[in-house]
C-alpha cells in the first residue's frame, strides 16, 4: 500500500502508519479511557458519601475500585503520554517517523483493542474485582465468584495483550531513538521529552515482561488449573504455601518502576515548559538527566517496601529501606533545578505554565508524605489505609496534571489553531482547587481503611468534601473539552510557534507538522538545526529493512516510504474475539480453536505468498498441506471432544476460534505485505551505529524476552527454595511421594531432556548455516553434485524446521506419559505446576518459531534471501530469535531434568 | 562471520557438554555430591549459553553496546530472583 | 524475633506483668509527629520559594505580533533558549548540590531515628510478651486461638496493659489484620506467618480491621477487640482456671455477655 487519504477520511485513520496520526488516536482514546474511569470514580465518590455505602454493592464497589486503578493507570496514563511521545519524538530528534511505523500502528491497535476487551469484561459477568494489584490467591478462580470468572479472565487477558502493545512500543521507540537522530545530536543532546521517553521505555521494556510472565502464569492459573498462586494443601510439594508471597515479588519488582513509567514521561514534559515559560535554560540539565537515570535503574530495587509488613526478613526490608529512601534524593534534585530555573526567568503565567506551577506543588506534597511511607515503622500503621490512596494520588495525578498543561502547551502545534487563554485558566483554577479538595482530606482522614465504604462516622464531613472536590476536579475537564473543540474551528492560527524563548526542533516546523515533518533533511551538524536539502542527501538507492514484512531492495529513495497499511488494524481486531472467547473456555476446549488457527496459516502463507510473489510450487504445496492438517486437527478433535459435540459449542468456543482463524490469516499478511522503510541514512546512531535497526529491535525484544522467561525461572527458584531445594529433588526422585497423583510416580527421567537439548542444538547449528548458505558467493560443490545456495538454505531451514518438529514430539510423548499414563497433571502440585508451565511456555517459543519458519522457507524458496541483490538479514534476525530459545532451554535442562 | 568449520567445531562442543551433563547425573555424582555436582552443571550450562550467544548469535562481532543490552535483562532477571529468594531464607 | 520458641503455656498474672517503656502507639505518635513537623516545615519552605520565585519573576508584557507571548528579548547576564540551539544549561547548577545536600542530610537524619524505633518495635524492646493469639484470617472473619487453646471466631478479649504477641496467618486469600488505636497491624497471609504486637493502655472497645482487599465481604470484615480492664482480668483468673480451655471459655463467653449487656461500659475507659 502506499499513499495515505486526507485526514477527513475515515479510512485514514483505520490505515495511517503515520508517528503523528497514530499519537493524535492515542490521545484521543486515552481521553476516553479517562472519562471511562473518571466516570467510575465518581461512582466510588458517591457511595463514600455516607459511611456503609449508598448506591453500589459490595461486588460492585470492588469491581469499580479495581477496574479504576486499572483503566487510570493502564488505559489513561501511560498511553496518554505516549501520544505525545508518539508525535513530538520524532519530531524533537529529527527523524521522518519511528522505525518501525507498521508496528507503531500495530501498538495502538492492540492498545485500543485490549481496552474494548476489558470494558467488554463487565458485561462477561463482572470484571476483575481483586484491586488493580491482584494479589494472589484472590486472583486465581477458587475465590473468583461464578459469575465473576469469565469477565476476570478477560480482564487477565486484555491485561496481557496490552503488554503486548506495550512491549512493542518500547522495542520502537529504543530503535527510534537510538538510531535516527538527526546528525550532530548526541544521545545527551535530545530534548528532555524525548530523554525522559527513552529511560520510560527502558523501564517498561523489562518492568512489563515481568509482569507479562506473572499474568501468563496466573492465566495458566485460570485456564489449565495449575497452582502457582492458589493456597493447595494436597500432598506433594505444598510449596504452594509461596503462591502469595510469589505473586507481591513479581507484581511489585513490576509495579514500583510503573511508578516511574506514568510519571517520568510527564517530568520530561515539565522540564521543557518550565523552560519555555521561564524563557531561561534548565539549571543542571545535566543533572537532572543522570538524576532521571538513576532513578530508571533504582527502580528495580526497592519494590518491597510495599511488602513490609508480609514474611520478608527485617534484613531485606532494611536493604529496601535505605533503597527507597534514596530514591528519592534524585527527585529532590529534579525539583530544585526547575525551581532555580525560574530565577532570573521571564516567567509567563500562561496555562501551560499555571499547570506546571500546579503539579510541582502536587508532587513535592505527594514526594514527602511518600518519604512517611519509607519509614517502615509509620508504613505498619499507613499500610492499606487512605494515606497510601492520597499519596500515591499525589504522585500519579501530578502526572496527569502536568500532561494536561502539555495539551496546552502543544494544541497549537497538532492543530495550527489557538487555544481559548481564559478558558485554559479557568480549567486550571477549578483543577486544582477541585484536585486538593478531593485528596487532601484523604490526609486528614488517613484511617480510613482502602477499598472499604465504612469508615468513622466523624470522618463524614471530610469524605463529602472529597466528593465535592471530585465533581469540580472533573467538571474542570468538561471546560477544557469545550475550550480546546471550540479553538479547533476557530480563525486564531498560530505560525510555526506561538511561544517564546522555545528551543526544541518541533517549534521549527510549521503547525501542524507536514507529513513528512521537515522541510529538510534535518541536522545539528553546524552546531544548531539545519535543514539540508534532501536530493542531496539521499543517495540514490539504499539498503532497505522493513519491520519484517517483504523488502523491496531497489526501492526508490525515501520519499517513497510506505504510509499506510490495513494490516495492524486487522491483526489487532482478531485479539478481542480471541481473548473474548477465550475467556470463557474451559481447559479441555481452550486448544481447539488455535489448533484449527495452524492450518489456516499454512494456507494463507500459500495464498497471501501467491499473490504477492506470483504463484510457486511451495505455495501450492502450503494450500494443499493445509488440508490434511485441517483434517488431521480434526481427528484429534473428534477423539478428544468427539465431532458431534461442536454443534453444542458454546459461542465463547466460536468466537475464540474466528479470532484465531482471523488472527493466523492477518498474521501472514502483515508478512507478505511490502511496506517500505528505508533504513535511516546520516543520522546520529551511537551506540549502534553498526547495528541495523531490525537487528537492535530484534534484540532489545529479546533483553524483554529474557525477563519473561527470567521471571519463570524465578519463579521456580523462589517456590522451590521456599519447599526447600534439595528436598524437592529427592522428592522428584522418589516416586513414592507423589500421593496426589492416582498412581505412584515413575522418577521423571533425564534421557528426554538430553534428547531435546540436542535436537535444539542440532537446530540452532542448521539456522546458522542456512544463514552461511544464503550469503555465499558460489554454489556448493562435492565432487559431481552441486548444490545452489537457495536449495541449500531451503534445505538447511528444513531441517530446523524438522528439529524443531522432533522436539516437539519427543516432547509430547513425554508429557502424554507423565500426565495421562501417570496422572502428573498440571495442578496435581507445585512441581507439576513449574514443571509444565516453565517448559511449556519455552514450547510456545518453539511453535512461533516454526511458523516463521514456514514463512522463511516459502520466501526463500520464491526467490528471497539468496544471491546478488538479496539481502539475507531476515534470517539472521530469526536465528538471533533461535538461538535466544535454545539458550533458554539449556537452563530448563539442569533445572527441570538433572537437579 | 565465522567460518563454518568454527561453527561445526561448536556445535560439537556443544552436544559433549550435554552429555556430560547427563552423565554427571547417572554416575549419581548429585547423590554425594549435590551442591558442587549443581555447581558444576549450572557453569557447563552458562559455558554453553555463552558458546551459542557469542558465536550462533555473534555477539563478538558485535559493538559491545548490543551485549549491554542483553546483560540489562540478564541483571534484571538476576534481582528479581536473588531478591526475591534472599527475602525468606 | 518476637515469640520464636517462647510461646507461654499461662495467660498473664497482670501483676507480673512485664513493663514496656513505650508501645506501638507512643512510638508511632511521637514518630508521626516528627514526621509531620519537618514534612510541613519542608513543604511550606520548598513550595513557598517555588511560588515566591515563579511571581518574582513574572512578566506581564502584551502578546508579540503573530505571538500568543511575549517579544523574545536577549538581556547581558541571562542566555535565553533559542530555537534549534543544541541544548545546554544555564549557570547555577551547582547550588543544586547544596539543597540536594540539605535534603539528604534531613531524609537520612529522619531515616535512622526511625530505623532504631523499628528495631525495638520489631524485638518488643526486648520484652517476652505476657500472651500469644494465633490469628487467622478467612473470608471474612478472624479466628483466634489462645495459648491455653481456647479458640473462638467472636471478639478478641484481652487484658489491659499485658503485651500481646500476635502471629497471624490466613487459611484462604491474603488479608490484612490491623487493631485501630492499637498501632498492631500485619499482613495474613495464607501459607506464611507474620508476627506483630500490641500492649493497650486504657481498657475498652477497640477494632480489627481488614486492610487487604480479600473478597466481596472485605468492607464488612471488621471485630471488636474488646481490652478488659485488669481487676477484671485477674478476678476472673481468681474464679476459673485459666490454663484450661473450657474453663476459660466460660469466663470468656460471661465477659462477652456482660460487655453486652453494658455492664462494663462504666469500667471502659475507650469506646466505640
Ligand atoms: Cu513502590
Ligand atoms: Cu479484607
Amino acid at each position: 500500500m502506499g499513499d495515505l487519504p486526507p485526514r477527513s477520511s475515515v479510512k485514514r485513520w483505520l490505515v495511517t502508519t503515520n508517528h503523528k496520526d497514530i499519537g493524535i488516536l492515542y490521545l484521543l482514546t486515552s481521553v476516553f479511557f479517562l472519562v471511562v474511569a473518571g466516570v467510575l470514580a465518581l461512582l466510588i465518590r458517591i457511595q463514600l458519601l455516607q459511611s456503609g455505602g449508598t448506591i453500589l454493592s459490595d461486588a460492585g464497589y470492588n469491581q469499580v475500585v479495581t477496574s479504576h486503578g486499572f483503566l487510570m493507570i493502564f488505559w489513561f496514563l501511560s498511553p496518554f503520554a505516549f501520544g505525545f511521545a508518539n508525535y513530538f519524538v520524532p519530531l524533537q530528534i529529527g527523524a521522518d517517523d519511528l522505525a518501525f511505523p507498521r508496528l507503531n500502528a500495530m501498538s495502538y491497535w492492540l492498545y485500543l483493542f485490549s481496552g474494548v476487551l476489558v470494558l467488554g469484561s463487565f458485561f462477561q459477568g463482572a470484571t476483575f474485582m481483586g484491586g488493580w494489584t491482584a494479589y494472589a490467591p484472590l486472583n486465581v478462580p477458587s475465590y473468583i465468584p461464578d459469575f465473576g470468572q469469565v469477565g476476570s479472565f478477560a480482564t487477565i487477558l486484555a491485561l496481557i495483550a496490552f503488554i503486548g502493545s506495550v512491549t512493542i512500543g518500547s522495542v520502537n521507540f529504543l530503535t527510534t531513538i537510538y538510531r535516527m537522530r538527526a546528525k550532530g545530536l548526541r544521545m545527551r543532546d535530545i530534548p528532555l521529552f524525548s530523554i525522559s521517553i527513552l529511560v520510560t521505555v527502558w523501564m517498561m521494556l523489562f518492568a512489563f515482561a515481568a509482569y507479562l510472565a506473572a499474568l501468563i502464569i496466573l492465566s495458566s492459573d485460570h485456564l489449565l488449573h495449575t497452582s502457582f498462586f492458589a493456597l493447595e494443601t494436597g500432598s506433594g510439594p505444598e510449596a504452594t504455601d509461596s503462591g502469595s508471597l510469589l505473586w507481591t515479588h513479581i507484581f511489585w519488582f513490576f509495579g514500583h518502576p510503573e511508578v516511574y513509567i506514568v510519571f517520568f514521561p510527564a517530568l520530561g514534559v515539565l522540564g521543557e515548559m518550565v523552560q519555555t515559560f521561564s524563557g531561561r535554560r534548565l539549571v543542571g540539565r545535566k543533572w537532572f538527566i543522570i538524576a532521571m537515570a538513576l532513578v530508571g535503574i533504582q527502580s528495580f530495587i526497592v519494590w518491597m517496601h510495599h511488602m513490609f509488613l508480609t514474611a520478608i526478613s527485617l534484613e531485606i526490608k532494611t536493604v529496601m529501606m535505605v533503597t527507597t529512601v534514596a530514591i528519592s534524593l534524585p527527585f529532590d534534585l529534579m525539583v530544585f533545578s526547575l525551581i532555580y530555573t525560574m530565577i532570573k526567568g521571564k516567567i509567563r503565567w500562561k496555562t501551560p505554565f499555571l499547570f506546571s506551577l500546579g503539579a510541582l506543588v502536587i508532587f513535592i506534597i505527594g514526594g514527602i508524605t511518600g518519604v512517611f511511607l519509607g519509614a517502615i515503622v509509620l508504613d505498619y500503621s499507613f499500610r492499606g489505609t487512605y494515606w497510601v490512596v492520597a499519596h500515591f494520588h499525589y504522585v500519579m495525578a501530578s502526572s496527569a496534571v502536568i500532561l494536561i498543561g502539555a495539551v496546552y502547551y502543544w494544541f497549537p502545534k497538532m492543530t495550527g489553531k489557538m487555544y481559548n487563554e481564559f478558558l485554559g485558566k479557568v480549567h486550571f483554577a477549578m483543577a486544582f482547587i477541585g484536585f486538593n479538595l478531593l485528596y487532601f482530606p484523604m490526609f486528614i482522614v488517613w484511617e480510613t481503611p482502602r477499598r472499604i465504604f465504612h469508615y468513622n462516622s466523624g470522618f463524614t464531613m471530610w469524605h463529602q468534601t472529597a466528593t465535592a472536590g471530585a465533581f469540580l476536579f472533573a467538571a474542570s475537564f468538561l471546560v477544557m473539552f469545550y475550550n480546546l473543540a471550540k479553538s479547533l474551528y476557530s480563525d486564531r492560527h498560530v505560525g510555526e510557534s506561538p511561544w517564546s524563548y522555545v528551543a526544541s526542533p518541533e517549534w521549527a516546523v510549521s503547525s501542524p507538522p507536514p507529513l513528512e515533518n521537515f522541510p529538510g533533511k534535518p541536522s545539528f551538524a553546524s552546531g544548531e538545526l539545519n535543514f539540508l536539502d534532501r536530493a542531496e542527501t539521499d543517495g540514490g538507492v539504499e539498503d532497505a529493512a522493513t519491520d519484517g514484512g517483504v523488502e523491496e531492495t531497489l526501492a526508490p529513495p525515501e520519499e517513497h516510504a510506505d504510509h499506510a497499511s490495513w494490516w495492524p488494524f486487522l491483526t489487532a481486531s482478531s485479539v478481542v474475539l480471541t481473548g473474548f472467547g477465550l475467556a470463557g473456555l474451559s481447559v479441555s476446549h481452550f486448544v481447539w480453536p488455535f489448533l484449527f488457527a495452524i492450518p489456516a496459516f499454512v494456507a494463507a502463507l500459500g495464498v497471501h505468498g501467491a499473490r504477492q510473489d506470483g504463484f510457486a510450487q511451495i505455495h501450492g504445496i502450503y494450500m494443499m498441506l493445509s488440508f490434511p492438517l485441517l483434517a488431521l486437527f480434526f481427528i484429534f478433535f473428534h477423539i478428544g471432544i468427539g465431532i458431534g459435540e461442536l454443534a453444542s459449542m458454546s459461542a465463547y468456543f466460536w468466537a475464540a476460534l474466528v479470532g484465531a482463524v482471523w488472527g493466523a490469516y492477518t498474521l501472514a499478511g502483515i508478512g507478505y505485505e511490502s511496506f517500505e522503510v528505508p533504513e535511516p541514512k546520516m543520522a546520529e546512531q551511537w551506540p549502534f551505529e553498526s547495528v541495523e535497526n531490525t537487528k537492535l529491535g530484534m534484540w532489545t525484544f529479546i533483553a524483554s524476552d529474557i525477563i519473561v522467561f527470567g521471571a519463570f525461572i524465578g519463579a521456580y527458584i523462589f517456590t522451590r527454595i521456599e519447599y526447600g531445594w534439595q528436598e524437592w529433588w529427592k522428592l522428584a526422585k522418589d516416586p513414592a511421594a507423589h500421593t496426589m497423583a492416582e498412581q505412584a510416580l515413575e522418577h521423571h527421567p533425564v534421557l528426554p531432556g538430553l534428547i531435546n537439548t540436542y535436537l535444539l542444538l542440532a537446530s540452532s547449528f542448521t539456522v546458522v548455516l542456512a544463514l552461511s548458505a544464503a550469503r555465499r558467493t558460489e554454489d556448493y560443490s562435492i565432487g559431481p553434485f552441486s548444490i545452489s545456495n537457495r536449495s541449500a538454505t531451503v534445505t538447511f531451514l528444513g531441517l530446523t524446521f524438522g528439529g524443531a518438529a522432533f522436539f516437539l514430539v519427543n516432547k509430547g510423548i513425554e508429557w502424554v506419559d507423565l500426565f495421562v499414563h501417570q496422572g502428573w497433571t498440571f495442578g496435581v502440585d507445585v512441581m507439576s505446576s513449574t514443571f509444565y508451565l516453565t517448559t511449556g511456555m519455552h514450547a510456545l517459543h518453539v511453535i512461533i518459531g516454526m511458523l516463521v519458519m514456514l514463512f522463511l522457507i516459502a520466501r526463500a524458496w520464491t526467490g528471497a534471501y539468496v544471491g546478488e541483490g538479496e539481502d539475507a538479514s531476515t534470517i539472521e534476525y530469526f536465528g538471533l530469535y533461535w538461538h535466544f530459545v535454545d539458550i533458554v532451554w539449556l537452563f530448563l535442562f539442569p533445572l527441570f531434568y538433572i537437579l | 562471520m565465522a567460518s563454518t568449520k568454527t561453527y561445526t567445531a561448536i556445535f560439537v562442543v556443544l552436544m559433549a557438554l550435554s552429555t556430560t551433563q547427563a552423565a554427571v547425573e547417572w554416575l549419581g555424582f548429585l547423590e554425594d555430591y549435590y551442591w558442587e555436582t549443581l555447581g558444576v552443571i549450572m557453569v557447563l550450562s552458562t559455558m554453553k549459553a555463552l558458546a551459542v550467544a557469542g558465536y550462533y548469535m555473534h555477539l563478538r562481532d558485535e559493538p559491545r553496546s548490543i551485549t549491554y543490552v542483553a546483560m540489562a535483562g540478564l541483571i534484571g532477571f538476576l534481582a528479581l530472583t536473588a531478591g526475591a529468594s534472599y527475602s525468606i531464607i | 524475633m518476637l515469640g520464636s520458641g517462647a510461646i507461654q503455656t499461662l495467660l498473664p498474672r497482670l501483676g507480673a506483668v512485664a513493663t514496656l517503656s513505650r508501645t506501638q502507639v507512643d512510638i508511632f505518635s511521637r514518630l508521626y509527629l516528627v514526621f509531620l513537623g519537618m514534612g510541613t516545615l519542608v513543604g511550606v519552605v520548598v513550595i513557598s520559594y517555588l511560588v515566591y520565585n515563579a511571581y518574582k519573576y513574572r512578566t506581564d508584557a502584551p502578546d508579540a505580533d503573530g505571538k500568543y507571548d511575549v517579544e523574545e528579548v536577549q538581556d547581558d547576564d541571562v542566555v535565553r533558549p533559542k530555537l534549534g540551539e543544541m541544548p545546554s544549561s544555564s549557570k547555577g547548577g551547582k547550588k543544586l548540590f547544596l539543597s540536594f545536600g540539605i535534603s539528604a542530610v534531613i531524609v537520612l537524619g529522619l531515616i535512622i531515628y526511625s530505623y532504631s524505633l523499628l528495631l525495638y518495635v520489631e524485638d518488643t524492646g526486648d520484652v517476652e510478651p505476657d500472651m500469644e493469639v494465633n490469628v487467622e484470617g478467612f473470608q471474612f472473619a478472624w479466628a483466634y486461638e489462645y495459648d491455653n487453646g481456647f479458640e473462638t471466631t467472636d471478639e478478641l478479649v484481652v487484658p489491659n496493659e499485658a503485651v500481646v504477641g500476635l502471629e497471624v496467618t490466613s487459611r484462604d486469600v491474603m488479608h490484612n489484620y490491623g487493631i485501630r488505636g492499637l498501632r498492631a497491624k500485619s499482613d495474613a497471609i495464607p501459607g506464611q506467618t507474620t508476627e506483630t504486637w500490641f500492649q493497650a493502655d486504657e481498657s475498652g472497645e477497640y477494632q480489627a480491621i481488614c486492610f487487604e482487599l480479600c473478597g466481596n465481604g472485605h468492607s464488612n470484615m471488621r471485630e471488636d477487640v474488646l481490652v478488659v480492664p485488669t481487676s477484671v482480668w485477674e478476678q476472673g483468673q481468681e474464679e476459673y482456671d485459666f490454663d484450661d480451655p473450657e474453663e476459660f471459655g466460660e469466663w470468656y463467653q460471661q465477659t462477652l455477655e456482660a460487655w453486652q449487656n453494658g455492664e462494663l461500659d462504666n469500667q471502659l475507659e475507650v469506646t466505640n
